[in-house]
């Protein structure tokens, strides 16, 4: 098909159909732009399929994983996260990405600025305290964060104790 | 009117459509920042008032309201969880510099099955490193509570223990301290006024020389004011009260008799009068009042339970 074939055909195209179709482009255009993201703050957590945590993991989403918001209901807040929809808790999660540089007027680091960024009290400052307090004992703290309860175990504890979640009266 | 008059007016019309919608979007977006806002503005509100309820309320919301904010960092509350996780790391390497722990894997997993099923249901369940409980060999009756998640129990506090309600509530309250930040809250605002400068300083992914001695020695700061208010000079007895609240409702929604703490707190009324005033008796407030305000709590908000036997006989069995 020629070029001029082809204007032709655009300029037979009906205008309104083309309004119509212009304006679906930029509603989603625009709609997309204003999709809410989080971002998770802890090392791990459970994409889950109903809003609570006995609820099955549909995804594993790791430190500053980004999140789509769908909905909030309470504690919880459905994301879309690599094609799997499901809940967060809120407490996993912070609304602001990252930007270690960003400064305001006063040349202060916004809480914004700092939520993710690998600076600040960390391993390497960590690394320097245990130099100087040759006492504290990392060793055995390693071993404590290595106890872990697996979903199952936390389950047949639950079910064997007739352990059943209740609501908030609060 | 012509064809392309027509055209152009559906064009125009289409275009309004699709700024109205961006503008809509745009208008959610700032009220959510707003509301975002406000949610800080409670939550320093709380910190300043020391009120169990709104602290609590704060929690809930801390992780999306604190970071929606441009507001510069200026205390306790504005510490990340992974900054809270370091913290409560070197705090607990402390302890555990203390206590040695005991070597008793099947109590030690136990323990942690009830942790994380208590924790599950506070105000704040996710730390950014999770929940580890562990069982310190001392005959004192006492248990801490690291920033981030690290909890200790004595194998005396264990033994005086009689059900697994008793023993989940004594951990709820410790889940209590974490979620409430009372450890945090023991840090001298001027160390975090002082690190938090350090840490505005130096665009770099990692700090090295000067900035990370003295942003070490900060670190060192906040560390020893957690430790001497959690093991020498204890917690405020409001924050006592607060942590038994709280503890009170983590169990109740997790399934437990919450009354185990009531129980729990008269068992420690009787040692108390024979008790040289070590560990948790000097470090809590008396357990005569304690019990008075969570036995009121309990009717108030009508939490109750049962103590289901085969809990209490899975306890038995692991003392």
């Amino acid at each position: 098909m020629s070029v001029m074939n082809g204007l032709t055909r655009l300029r037979k195209t009906p205008r309104p159909f083309l309004a119509a179709c212009l304006a679906i482009f930029l509603s989603a255009t625009a709609v997309i732009a204003a999709a809410e993201t989080i971002f998770v703050t802890v090392k791990k957590t459970s994409v889950r399929k109903d809003r609570q945590f006995y609820a099955p993991t549909v995804a594993e989403a790791v430190f500053r994983d980004q999140l789509v918001v769908l909905a909030r209901e309470k504690d919880w807040v459905r994301v879309r996260f690599k094609g799997f929809e499901g809940w967060v808790h809120v407490s996993a999660t912070a609304a602001k990405a990252v930007s270690v540089t960003a400064k305001d007027a006063t040349g202060g680091v916004s809480q914004d600025d700092v939520a993710f960024a690998s600076k600040g009290f960390d391993s390497s400052v960590e690394r320097e305290y245990s130099k100087s307090k040759p006492q504290a004992n990392f060793a055995g703290v390693d071993r404590m964060e290595q106890l872990t309860v697996s979903e199952k175990t936390l389950t047949d504890f639950r079910q064997a104790g007739n352990l059943r979640p209740r609501g908030d009266k609060k | 009117m012509s064809g392309g008059q027509v055209g152009g007016r559906y064009l125009a019309a289409a275009l309004a459509l699709a700024v109205v919608a961006g503008c809509t979007a745009a208008g959610l977006k700032d009220t959510a920042n707003k509301t975002a806002q406000a949610g800080v503005a409670i939550k320093d509100k709380a910190v300043v008032q020391g009120s169990a309820l709104a602290t609590d309320t704060a929690a809930h919301g801390k992780a999306v309201a604190k970071t929606a904010s441009k507001a510069m960092r200026k205390g306790f509350a504005d510490l990340t969880p992974q900054e809270e996780y370091f913290i409560g790391r070197a705090v607990a390497a402390r302890i555990l510099g203390i206590y040695r722990p005991a070597e008793n894997p099947a109590t030690t997993r136990y323990l942690n099955a009830i942790g994380l099923t208590v924790a599950q249901t506070s105000s704040g369940p996710e730390t950014f490193g999770g929940w580890h409980i562990i069982l310190l060999d001392s005959d004192e009756v006492n248990a801490f509570a690291a920033p981030g998640g690290f909890i200790f129990v004595t194998r005396g506090l264990y033994q005086s223990c009689r059900t697994e309600e008793q023993l989940a509530t004594v951990i709820a309250h410790e889940v209590g301290h974490v979620t409430l930040r009372h450890g945090l809250s023991a840090i001298k605002t001027s160390r975090l006024t002082e690190a938090f400068a350090i840490i505005g300083t130096e665009a770099v992914k990692e700090f090295t020389g000067a900035n990370l001695a003295k942003l070490t020695e900060a670190f060192a700061g906040t560390i020893d004011d957690i430790i001497d208010q959690m093991v020498s000079l204890g917690y405020s007895r409001s924050q006592e009260y607060a942590a038994d609240a709280e503890a009170a409702r983590i169990a109740y929604r997790a399934g437990y008799n919450p009354a185990g703490l009531a129980e729990f707190l008269r068992t420690l009324q009787e040692k108390s009068v024979k008790a040289d005033k070590k560990g948790f008796f000097s470090s809590h407030p008396p357990a005569a009042d304690r019990l008075e305000k969570v036995a009121a709590l309990l009717a108030d908000e009508k939490l109750s339970g049962t103590t289901d036997p085969a809990r209490t006989a899975r306890f038995s069995k692991t003392r």
